[in-house]
């Protein structure tokens, strides 16, 4: 299920510059987001600087947030486009395409499979972020495709294409012999 | 082969705890920012202020045409709004170009000043506070 939404009250205040009333949100929110961060990026330190940058964005923004849509959802944009800049800055690559990992099995293929038998926190940073954000806003967070099509504005068939590549590229990784 | 259910039950199998230093962390810096938001709206009210201030010095003092102007000026807007236009016609005959440049800028100065002060005011009056602890 994706996390309740605040009472309106609270956002309201927040938006007119009340510190008690963005804390409450941090503290609602604030757990959700460092895990989902956490699972984009899998480094701690990375993880709780890139938490502390999506809320400061939420903070300077939160005046422009409209209250018809979904805050979570919000917050979420937020900290995709926070982790997607900082992969960008960092240039960090995904170690192997699971894209590109052909279907034959040729000698060479399997051995790469046999080299690539990962768990699934490796499996994740292995493949596409775009596909690492969509997996886990889906079957972590709970999120519908619709929902997620809104966070990450792409359209609804394009969330369900990266979750369908998704989840193949990380069986592929998953199921190694 | 996994199936959907097992891809979520392993996504989520990994405990991951939180930073008993995150909130504290972010508070922190909400706090700076509110800091800097604050002392460059009072910056913008006040550089506003001075323009005003500057323009009315400039055009009574220096010049000494204002005082019958602002005259008009409230009697138009305060006492009888329907007189606004005579006003806007008088300042436009007795004023210069250059008057009159100076005269607008200092009053959307004022005005935008106004704004970031009234703003301020009712975010932080007592009583929108105690509505939000409430």
């Amino acid at each position: 299920m994706p996390l309740p939404d605040l009472p309106e009250d609270i956002l309201t205040a927040a938006q007119r510059g009340s510190e008690s009333a963005f804390e409450t949100i941090v503290k609602t929110y604030e757990q959700p987001i460092f895990r989902y961060i956490y699972r984009m990026v899998n480094r701690q330190h990375d993880a709780e600087d890139l938490t502390q940058e999506t809320f400061i964005k939420a903070y300077r923004h939160i005046a422009r947030f409209d209250s018809q849509l979904r805050f979570s959802t919000w917050l979420f944009t937020i900290a995709t486009r926070t982790v997607y800049d900082w992969l960008r800055k960092r240039r960090i690559r995904p170690e192997v395409l699971v894209d590109t990992v052909p279907e034959t099995k040729t000698a060479s293929s399997t051995y790469k499979r046999v080299d690539i038998k990962l768990d699934i926190n490796a499996a994740l940073q292995s493949i596409k972020p775009e596909y690492r954000s969509v997996l886990l806003l889906y079957y972590v967070e709970g999120y519908s495709y619709l929902d997620i099509a809104h966070a990450l504005d792409l359209p609804v068939n394009t969330v369900k294409t990266y979750v369908h590549r998704g989840k193949i590229a990380l069986r592929k990784l998953m199921d190694a012999p | 082969m996994m199936n959907d259910q097992q891809l979520r039950t392993m996504l989520t199998s990994n405990d991951i705890e939180t930073p008993a230093t995150l909130h504290s962390g972010i508070m922190r810096r909400v706090r700076q920012v509110q800091r800097l938001r604050q002392l460059r709206e009072l910056g913008v009210a006040m550089v506003g202020s001075f323009i005003f201030a500057g323009a009315i010095v400039i055009l009574v003092m220096q010049r000494g045409i204002f005082p019958s102007l602002l005259g008009t000026a409230i009697e138009s807007s305060l006492i009888e709004p329907a007189a606004i236009p005579d006003f806007l016609r008088i300042l436009a005959q007795e004023l210069s170009f250059q008057d009159q440049l100076l005269f607008w800028t200092s009053f959307i100065a004022i005005l935008v000043a106004v704004e970031v002060i009234q703003k301020r005011r009712f975010v932080y009056s007592p009583i929108q506070f105690h509505r939000n602890l409430g």
